[in-house]
């Protein structure tokens, strides 16, 4: 798996947001898009794409795109 | 666990609505109009019934199980199990159940029991039944499920307003078809969805929501592989009504066709354990509909558990909504 594979999965869950504001440096919980349903977004492609179970903690322990990308990819292990 | 009962059926299913029907953008007077719509975008509901103040689960349940007896001109006398699955019982003790074959004029031959849970529950009731009339203990078992939760939804949290409210009542009888279970439980998440005593319903909506399609796609497989059926075989299934998007995931996850995932938290919310009762009186109640000989019911969330059945409704009487607006 790729980080700007996983960048561009992430991006995809937001339609109201200039897709070049992602990044893998990206502070995700500071969007104002950043809600409850694009989360929940986000958690079912990690699950479709990837297979993983994220919980909330998970998330919460993420501030960078790349960080959440390094969590899911620890979980595959 | 997983296990196969033979000799049941389901063989009729009634649903009684309280007489509050409330949007959920009228929430917008109390919580901000961000957080009310993305409740809305999430969870699919936009309207939840709502009990009168001091209306208890266990009057909805009466009264759906009033109307089943009426309307399926039902000798009470028959009734022999009694099945009372809630989040909401009337007191810690006694069991609900048992005052409930007094409301409703069953004999006190009856077999009462609670069955304190909320999500999976219905699925739970269904066991119950079942297994009491395979081990030749009953044979006409009264399943009524319902939970009233509004008195305690924290007033300062916007994610719990799409609970709704309904009262189920569900008769299992000896019959030619069987259901084959699974069931699973992981306390490690207890804390996930809980009510202390005294306090406000919590949940973390992202755990179970994570929690609910891994396992409803899960329990659904086992359930298929122990009747030997592929995706193309089941006519329907019926998940419980907490949250759209779990649900079209677990359709997504499964390469499935979303005809067969109807959702209806759009008119309903999330009625816990009455949603899948609820849902199929609400699909087949007008009996427009064929009615599914191959149905897996699968239901997940507070616990955490997660729980699927597979059903014969192909002879199962449903009848729709009462006081559906």
């Amino acid at each position: 798996m790729e980080l700007n594979e996983f960048v561009n999965k992430f991006a995809m869950q937001f339609d109201n947001e200039d897709q070049s504001v992602f990044t893998p440096e990206t502070e995700f919980h500071e969007l104002e898009s950043w809600s409850s349903f694009t989360s929940l977004s986000v958690v079912a492609m990690i699950i479709q794409e990837y297979g993983v179970e994220l919980d909330s903690q998970d998330v919460r322990n993420a501030d960078t795109i790349e960080e959440l990308y390094e969590i899911v990819k620890e979980h595959q292990q | 666990m997983r296990t196969t009962i033979s000799n049941v059926e389901l063989r009729s299913v009634a649903t009684w609505l309280p007489k509050n029907k409330i949007s959920i953008m009228s929430f917008c007077d109390r919580f901000p109009e961000k957080g009310v719509l993305d409740v809305i975008r999430s969870s699919g509901a936009e309207f939840v019934y709502r009990t009168d103040v001091g209306q208890k689960a266990s009057d909805l349940c009466c009264n759906a199980a009033e109307f089943l007896f009426k309307l399926e001109k039902i000798d009470k006398s028959t009734i022999d199990g009694l099945v009372f699955v809630s989040s909401t019982r009337d007191w810690v003790i006694p069991d609900t159940s048992v005052s409930l074959q007094h409301r409703l004029g069953l004999s006190t031959d009856t077999v009462c029991q609670d069955i304190n849970y909320g999500c999976a529950g219905y699925v739970y009731g269904i066991l119950q039944a079942s297994a009491w009339i395979n081990c030749g203990l009953c044979s006409n078992v009264l399943v009524l499920a319902s939970e009233v939760l509004s008195p305690y939804l924290d007033p300062n949290a916007v994610g719990s307003i799409e609970v709704g409210e309904a009262g189920t009542a569900t008769i299992v009888t000896k019959g030619s078809s069987h259901f084959s279970f699974e069931i699973s439980s992981n306390g490690q998440k207890a804390d996930k969805i809980q009510m202390p005593h005294g306090g406000y319903l919590y949940q973390d909506g992202m755990t179970v929501f994570s929690y609910g399609i891994v396992n409803g796609k899960r329990s659904i497989m086992a359930v298929m592989e122990q009747e030997k059926w592929e995706e193309s075989d089941v006519e329907l299934f019926a998940l419980h009504q907490s949250n759209k998007m779990i649900i079209k995931n677990v359709c997504m996850g499964m390469k499935s066709n979303p005809e067969k995932f109807p959702v209806n938290t759009k008119e309903f919310g999330n009625t816990g354990c009455a949603s899948i009762p609820l849902l199929l009186c609400d699909l087949f109640g007008d009996n427009t509909k064929k009615q599914p000989s191959k149905a897996i019911l699968c239901a997940y969330g507070v616990g955490l558990t997660c729980a699927s059945v597979s059903v014969d409704l192909s002879k199962t009487h449903f009848w729709g909504p009462i006081n559906k607006q």
